[in-house]
């Protein structure tokens, strides 16, 4: 691995310790506990393991579809496990797609609205 | 950054090049929106741990969530993908031994959200 590559593991790990850092501190506040500063960076550290594992099967459920990209329905294959969390998984993919038809229709319907306006120009 | 304020959580570009790194094959990419599920997976896999060592510490009737609070919790948390979490985690050695005694079911992901949902209404 070049040095490179290794500044940008590093950077990622940060980043990802911090997101861990000021979840913990969320839900500790909710639970009048304080997470060790130990206890977030194990945290940090199997969560960044973990993206390694998940990385790793979504590639391979995506070759097994015969694509080159990863797309929502792996993602839902690395939930399955679990019942709770495939459901929760298929309805945020749910909520992300509604939310994109939604652009989609506020995007078209600028653009027709904006020919009327010429059409009536004309 | 309203989205800070609003809910903590893991930006989709950071998600994206997480992933895009461990991949084997140079051509495999990550959609869009498949990186944003993705971001929510992660929060919900650490919400799992935070809450599940939460509710250890409190079981122990500690103050402070520490190291071995979420080291008891590890081994339900994610059996199948223990051999790697003992590689991550082989630098702190007491970390390791004691996952390594534990007996572990075979299935993983255990209940996952299921359990800090009911979990949290026990604490509160």
């Amino acid at each position: 691995m070049s040095a490179d590559q290794d500044e940008t593991r590093q950077r990622l790990k940060a980043a990802v310790h911090f997101t861990v850092g000021r979840l913990c501190q969320k839900l500790g506040e909710n639970h009048r506990r304080v997470f060790s500063r130990q206890a977030i960076a194990a945290i940090a550290e199997t969560t960044f393991r973990q993206c390694d594992i998940f990385a790793k099967d979504l590639e391979a459920f995506a070759r097994h579809a015969k694509r080159s990209t990863v797309s929502t329905e792996d993602v839902k294959l690395v939930a399955r496990r679990s019942t709770a969390l495939s459901i929760y998984i298929q309805n945020k993919s749910e909520e992300l797609n509604q939310e994109q038809r939604e652009l989609k229709k506020k995007n078209t319907g600028k653009r027709k609205s904006r020919d009327t306006e010429e059409e009536s120009r004309e | 950054m309203a989205e800070q304020d609003a809910e903590i959580g893991f930006r989709k570009d950071t998600v994206s090049k997480l992933l895009s790194g461990s991949f084997k094959e140079e051509k495999t990419k990550l959609s869009g929106d498949a990186a944003l599920l993705m971001a929510e997976m992660l929060k919900v896999f650490v919400q799992e741990a935070a809450v599940r060592s939460l509710k250890q510490a409190e079981s122990e009737d500690s103050d402070q969530v520490d190291i071995e609070h979420f080291e008891k919790v590890l081994p339900q948390l994610k059996a199948a993908v223990l051999p790697s979490l003992l590689h991550a985690t082989s630098s702190k050695a007491h970390l390791c031994s004691s996952v390594e005694q534990q007996v572990l079911p075979a299935c993983s992901m255990v209940p996952f959200i299921k359990a800090s949902w009911s979990s949290w209404k026990q604490l509160e």
